[in-house]
Formats: structure tokens, sequence, C-alpha cells
């Protein structure tokens, strides 16, 4: 039986939630619209919905597994659960696959960065100085970094929220009758799917469970942070629909940037785009951090070394050139978003589910033989 | 190519001697050295074979026939 450590449960609820909402929207917003528009067009809300509640479910899976031993990290006790023949290697594919997403983000930022706002800047200048910030935010841990979610979380949905609010003069709401005439069904699978492996990031909080106060209250603060960013994503997703329509929108690289700068209100707003988008870059670096922090600490709870700050640097600095390196052009992150990511997405998010399954037959043989 | 080599081997230095002046177990410097040489090793070879070779297309082969089989039409 592990041993209660109460000195590391200092992240709150409130923290979670405040992270989390923000953590889900990020990249939705950016960089995950015209994909979802693409596949599933004018029944995305039906995704969004729909996507949202799976989500939630497999985070609960993770939850219920997490409520099990609240006292441990997975890395630590999960070859009690399956064995240390497959525990281990799956714990390095999740910790590869983490540090994956960490620098496919920081790849997507990179060229969202050098493309709008900083053409002349070379690749390596902004990955160097994000990646300074990225180090400093995993080191100093789960907590620090939970808590400045905190900082700014106000100011980044507000500017998120802010987005399609601005805009709402140039809306065309005769397109909403569409939302209902429109079906296909398909796509709204698809599109599903793909929210739902956005969603079901949330499943990763087992990584980090005895660092939370009262882990038991913990799926209400997610349960909320789902929904506030399902309701930031639909908005700016609605918005963008009526202002665009799917067509355009599913040409568009980064529909949210196009929505910002059809902000025509008045002269003082006109060029606000770098300040509303500054806001959102913030909600990036949360979850670059988060995907970094999780490769990071299962790393070190897997060799066994007593805290993960001789490792931050290390993983900062090979996150930054496999985000540089790992893809020949612009063009592959596109692609991936469009043929994988969502398959690898799930499938990591469905690793707690799986040791859940295996510990609950265990442990329905076990009282089957008793 | 050189840079790669400099970052992590000034990485690796600066926390093996943070480790050793805060009198961390051999074990732990141990772990710590071989762990910069090893992604050390895999950067290079990544950035070598860069242009036949690319990390995110293999992740992109193993996970696209289970997308296929995920999504529908």
């Amino acid at each position: 039986m592990m041993k209660e450590d109460n000195s590391l449960r200092r992240i709150t609820r409130l923290q979670i939630y405040m992270f989390f909402t923000q953590f889900l929207f990020s990249t939705t917003v950016g960089f995950f619209i015209a994909p979802l528009v693409t596949t599933a067009g004018f029944m995305v809300w039906v995704s969004v919905l729909f996507g949202c509640a799976l989500g939630l479910f497999i985070t609960y899976l993770s939850y219920r597994l997490s409520m099990r031993r609240p006292n441990g990290f997975l890395e630590q006790y999960g070859h009690e659960i399956i064995g240390k023949w497959i525990h281990y290697p799956l714990i390095y594919i999740v910790i590869f696959i983490n540090l994956y997403l960490a620098a496919f983000i920081l790849r997507q930022f990179t060229d969202f960065i050098t493309q709008n706002f900083l053409p002349e800047t070379p690749d390596w200048a902004i990955n160097s100085l994000f990646g300074v910030c990225i180090a400093q935010g995993v080191r100093s841990g789960p907590v620090s970094l939970f808590r400045s979610a905190q900082g700014l979380f106000l100011l980044s949905i507000g500017s998120v929220i802010a987005f399609p609010l601005f805009a709402s003069k140039q809306l065309s709401f005769d397109k909403a009758i569409a939302f209902v005439t429109n079906l296909n069904m398909s796509g709204a699978w698809n599109g599903s799917m793909m929210f739902a492996s956005l969603w079901g990031e949330m499943s990763f909080i087992i990584y980090l469970i005895p660092y939370i106060k009262h882990p038991e209250k913990l799926m209400k603060s997610l349960r909320w942070a789902a929904y506030t960013a399902g309701v930031v994503t639909l908005v700016n997703i609605l918005a963008i629909l009526f202002l665009f329509g799917p067509e355009l929108t599913s040409n568009m690289s980064y529909p949210v940037l196009e929505l910002v700068r059809y902000i025509r209100v008045g002269s003082f707003l006109e060029n606000l785009d770098p300040l509303l988008v500054l806001f959102w870059l913030y909600t990036m670096y949360l979850k670059i951090a988060l995907f970094l922090l999780l490769s990071v600490m299962g790393l070190t709870h897997t060799i066994g070394l007593k805290d993960h700050k001789p490792f931050a640097n290390l993983m900062t600095a090979t996150m930054i050139f496999l985000s540089m390196y790992m893809f020949n052009d612009a063009a592959q992150p596109e692609q991936i978003m469009k043929t994988s990511i969502t398959a690898l997405l799930l499938f990591t998010c469905m690793i707690p589910a799986l040791y859940l399954l295996v510990d609950w037959l265990r442990s329905y043989r076990r009282k089957r033989i008793n | 190519m050189i840079s790669i080599a400099v970052v992590f081997g000034m990485i690796g230095y600066i926390e093996w001697r943070s480790l050793q002046r805060s009198n961390r177990k051999q074990k732990t410097q141990r772990r710590v050295v071989i762990l910069s040489l090893l992604l050390m090793l895999g950067m290079e070879a990544m950035y070598i074979n860069r242009n036949h070779l690319s990390i995110g297309l293999i992740i992109d082969s193993l996970f696209d026939p289970i997308q296929r089989w995920i999504f529908i039409g």
C-alpha cells in the first residue's frame, strides 16, 4: 500500500478548472477548426456536443482508475496491474507520444507565428525563445504550472470569446437553417471522434493525481472545464461558419485569425489582432508545457529518480529539435492533422481505460476465487 | 549538426555539475549523463536522416490505418 504524501497535494479544483479550460480550447480554436469543418460541415455543432460527451466519458474512465490508487503515479503502480512486460513499453510509448505532441504543437505554433507575425524571423529563434519559457515552466513543476494558468485565465478566455463578438455585425445569420437541414451523419461522427480525442486529453490528469487536493472531487472541475471550453469553441466555430461558410473555412489555415482580421468596429480595434492573439498564445504555452511535463515526469518515475528537474532542460531541447526536424515541410503537420492525429490522441487517451479494464477483471476474478 | 551536440553537451554538463554540487547519488548523475548522450545521438540521427526518414511521417503511417478504421466514409 502506498503512503499518502499530503505535501504534494497543492493543486486546487479551481486551478484544474482554469487550466483545463484553456488547455482544451487552445489548439482546438487555433488549428482544429478547419479540419473539423472540412469533416463535419454544418453538422459540426453535433460533433462538438457528442465529442465533448465522449471525451468526458474517456476522462471518467481515467478518473475511476486514479481513484483506485489516489496516492500513486500510474508509471509506478501500473506494472502491478498489467505486468511489467506490457507496462514499461506502454509507458515509454506514452512518454514518447507526449514529447511528440509537445513538439507537434510547438511546430504548429512556430508556423503560425512565422506566417502571420514574424515572417523574416528564423524558426530556431522563435523555438528557442519559446522553449526557454517552456523549460522554466516544466522545471517549476505541475503546481506552478497550474497556478500560472490562473493568472491570465480571464484575459485569455475573454479575448477568445471577444473574437466572434466584435465581428457580430458582419455575420450572416441566414445560414442558421443549414445547421438543421444539411444532414451529414458520417461527417458528424468523424468530427465527433476528432473532438473526443481533443477533449479526452483531460484523461492525462491521471499522471498528476498525487498533486491534486481532494482528488475525489476532481471530475466536477473537469466537467465544468469541458463545458466552458466547449461553449468557447462552439461560439467561435458558429461565428466562423456564419461569416465564411464551410467551403471557404475548410480552405483556410487559420480561420480564427481571419475572423479576428474581420473586426472593423472602430479605428481603436482595427489593429487589435496581435493583442487578442497574444492571450490565446498563452493557452498554447500551457498545453505544450503540460505535454512536455508529463513526458518528463513519466521518464523520471520510470527511471526511478526523486525529482524531474534534471530532465526538464534536456527534454525541452529534444522537443525543440524534434519540432524543427521531424517534418520536411510545412504541409506535413497539416496533412497529419487530417490523417492520423485523432487516432494517435485516442490511443493515448484510452491507455488508462485499458489499465482500468484489466484491473476490474483481475479484482472480479479475485472476488470469485475467494 | 554541431549545434545539436553543443546544446546537449552544455545542458548535460550543467545538469551534471548541479547534481554534483547538491550531492546527489552517483546513480542519478550517471542516468542524467546517459540520457543526455542518448537524446543527443537520437537527435543527430534524426537530423542526418531528415530528408529520407521523417519521424512525423513514420508516426502518421502507423496511425493512419487506425484512423481510417475509426472514421466512416
